[in-house]
This record gives structure tokens, C-alpha cells and sequence, in this order.
């Protein structure tokens, strides 16, 4: 029977995510994710402006519908500050990562609140070339040729079967010179016969 | 008027003028391809925003229909940077009516739907 089952499994799906929530509980989450927190007066009557992203979006604690992320602003007139950006993730259109230029309003009334003027970000984006592209010129901007290098030191790990924390797995030659090195010690007298044969059993073990 | 819309990218190019210059004269004289319905929303230090929000002849009929997400809301985007030696390039993103997506596709250099993916 489809609709029985539907509804056991509704009545399953939501026991999992703790139950239904009552009208009112429904109500506030609506009211707290579309309320634009003064983002649409500020980019009504702010002040134009660029910004520079310096991190990474993160939640906010004790917020669930806001994010964060550290932006440097360059006013018109004055000199840049750092401000952490704290707005509702509903109004996140497109990308923002360190390094990135985004344009910004800047509340006249309070420099430390601004809003991202996010058509204008995917515009950017678009002349960029993508998100993808964006991102990536951002991160070089940021940490130069280091985002890349690891990036590529990760995936010749990946590709010999290592990674960066599993030094690589010990090769029969690495083994051989290592025995070779034990037999000069034995020779010269400097260990004994026993720790002899109790190393060099540990290093064919290796094999 | 058809309501299919997507998200288009497109570039032109002003060798004759700086970002700045180029960005305050689209501003002031918005491109022809732009019809006049399409209204200035927002600009930022380097870009444009127009919007057209069109409320279908069948939501007009319906009293409060509007409120209730009965219109469409086209919005484009054009952003101007340097290119490279003394003019403009300038990249327009957004979502317009088919009408309107043709203009573009005739008047510009570079095209193609799809948005910042």
C-alpha cells in the first residue's frame, strides 16, 4: 500500500530528525531564515565599497541561519579594516574564499556592518571564468603557489599509494643497503653477533 | 512574452574607455540591447545591476497574487574591468526574458547561457 508506506516512512524520517516540529517552532525558523538583518537598507542607502576576503565561511556559534567570514574593508575614503561578517546564510548566492575582491555596501552609521552585493559577486565570478577559477585565483592571491604545491604533493601521494602522514613503504634496495650497513657494524665489532641476527631478521620482516 | 528564463554570460568590449568611465555611461545610457522596462537596482564600485520584475497578465487578474510569488524577477549584471591595456571589459551575468537574451546574443562579442557554475 504507497500512501501507508509513505506515511510510515514520513512518520520514521521525522521521529529520526525529532519529531515534528509544532506551528510555532515552524514559524520562528521561517521568520529567522528569511530575516535579511538590515542587509537590504544597508545596500539601499550604504556606502560602495571592496572588500577582501580573508578566510573561510563558518558557522556562527549559537546561530544556525547565519555564517561568518573575516573581510577586509577598503573604504572610498579612509583606511582598510577587518571586520568578521556575520550574515544569514539565505543571501549566500555564489562563492567567497580567501583572496577573493568582493563588492561590498558599507553602513554610513556603522562602518563595521556591511553587506556583500552578491549579483555583482556572480558577475565577477562569471568574468573569471567560473567559480572554479574564482576560488582558485583567490587561494593563489592568498598563499602564492603553496595552496597549489600541496595540492600537488597530495596527489602524487595518492597516486604512489601513500600520503603525506605514511612514509613510503621500505623498497628491497632500501633493505639491502640497510643489511650491507649492519654487516660493516658486525665487522668492525661494533655489536654482536646476537644483535646482529636479531636486526637483521627485523629487516627482512620489512620485506 | 515568454516566461523561460536562464542565466547567460556574455562580453563586450570598450577599448576607448577605463572601467570607471565606462561603468558611470552604461549607468547613464544603458546599453540598447537593455529594454527600458529593465530599471537600475544597485552599482558597486565596478558594476551595474538591472532588474525587470514582470507580473504575468494572469497575476495581475488575481488580487494579491504578487505577493505570493506571482512575478518573475530578471536580473543582470554588468561588471567592468580593465582590459589589460586601456579600455573596458565588460561581463554581463544574470537572468533575463527570452526577448532580451536574444539582444544580447546579437550585441555582444562572447556568449553563453549557463551562469557561474
Amino acid at each position: 500500500m504507497g500512501l501507508f508506506r509513505d506515511m510510515k516512512n514520513i512518520r520514521e524520517t521525522t521521529a529520526e530528525h525529532g519529531g515534528m516540529p509544532n506551528i510555532k517552532d515552524v514559524r520562528r525558523d521561517i521568520s529567522a531564515t528569511f530575516d535579511d538583518r538590515g542587509e537590504r537598507e544597508i545596500l539601499k542607502s550604504g556606502i560602495a565599497a571592496k572588500g577582501i576576503v580573508r578566510g573561510f565561511t563558518s558557522p556562527v556559534p549559537g546561530d544556525r541561519f547565519a555564517l561568518q567570514i573575516p573581510i577586509e574593508v577598503h573604504p572610498p575614503n579612509g583606511l582598510p579594516y577587518t571586520i568578521d561578517y556575520v550574515f544569514p546564510t539565505v543571501r549566500m548566492q555564489a562563492a567567497i574564499v580567501a583572496g577573493m575582491e568582493i563588492p561590498i555596501k558599507i553602513d554610513p552609521q556603522n562602518p563595521q556592518r556591511i553587506a556583500v552585493q552578491w549579483d555583482a559577486q556572480k558577475a565577477t565570478i562569471a568574468a573569471a571564468g567560473g567559480s572554479y577559477a574564482a576560488v582558485e585565483q583567490g587561494l593563489a592571491s592568498t598563499y602564492g603557489g603553496a595552496a597549489n604545491a600541496a595540492m600537488e604533493q597530495a596527489m602524487t601521494n595518492l597516486r604512489n599509494g601513500t600520503s603525506g602522514a605514511v612514509p613510503p613503504m621500505t623498497s628491497t634496495v632500501d633493505v639491502q643497503s640497510r643489511i650491507e650497513k649492519l654487516d660493516q657494524l658486525k665487522t668492525s665489532g661494533l655489536i654482536d653477533e646476537t644483535q646482529y641476527a636479531a636486526k637483521k631478521q627485523k629487516l627482512l620482516d620489512e620485506l | 512574452m515568454g516566461s523561460l528564463s536562464s542565466m547567460l554570460t556574455a562580453q563586450f568590449s570598450d577599448p576607448r574607455e577605463q572601467p570607471a568611465a565606462a561603468l558611470a555611461h552604461w549607468r547613464a545610457t544603458p546599453p540598447e540591447w537593455l529594454p527600458a522596462r529593465y530599471g537600475e537596482i544597485e552599482d558597486s564600485y565596478n558594476s551595474v545591476t538591472w532588474e525587470w520584475r514582470h507580473v504575468q497578465l494572469m497575476m495581475r487578474i488575481i488580487p494579491f497574487a504578487g505577493w505570493f510569488g506571482g512575478a518573475t524577477c530578471y536580473r543582470i549584471t554588468a561588471l567592468f574591468e580593465s582590459d589589460g591595456a586601456f579600455g573596458s571589459r565588460i561581463t554581463v551575468n544574470g537572468t533575463v526574458d527570452e526577448r532580451t537574451q536574444d539582444s544580447i546574443e546579437a550585441a555582444a562579442e562572447h556568449f553563453q547561457l549557463g551562469g557561474t557554475v
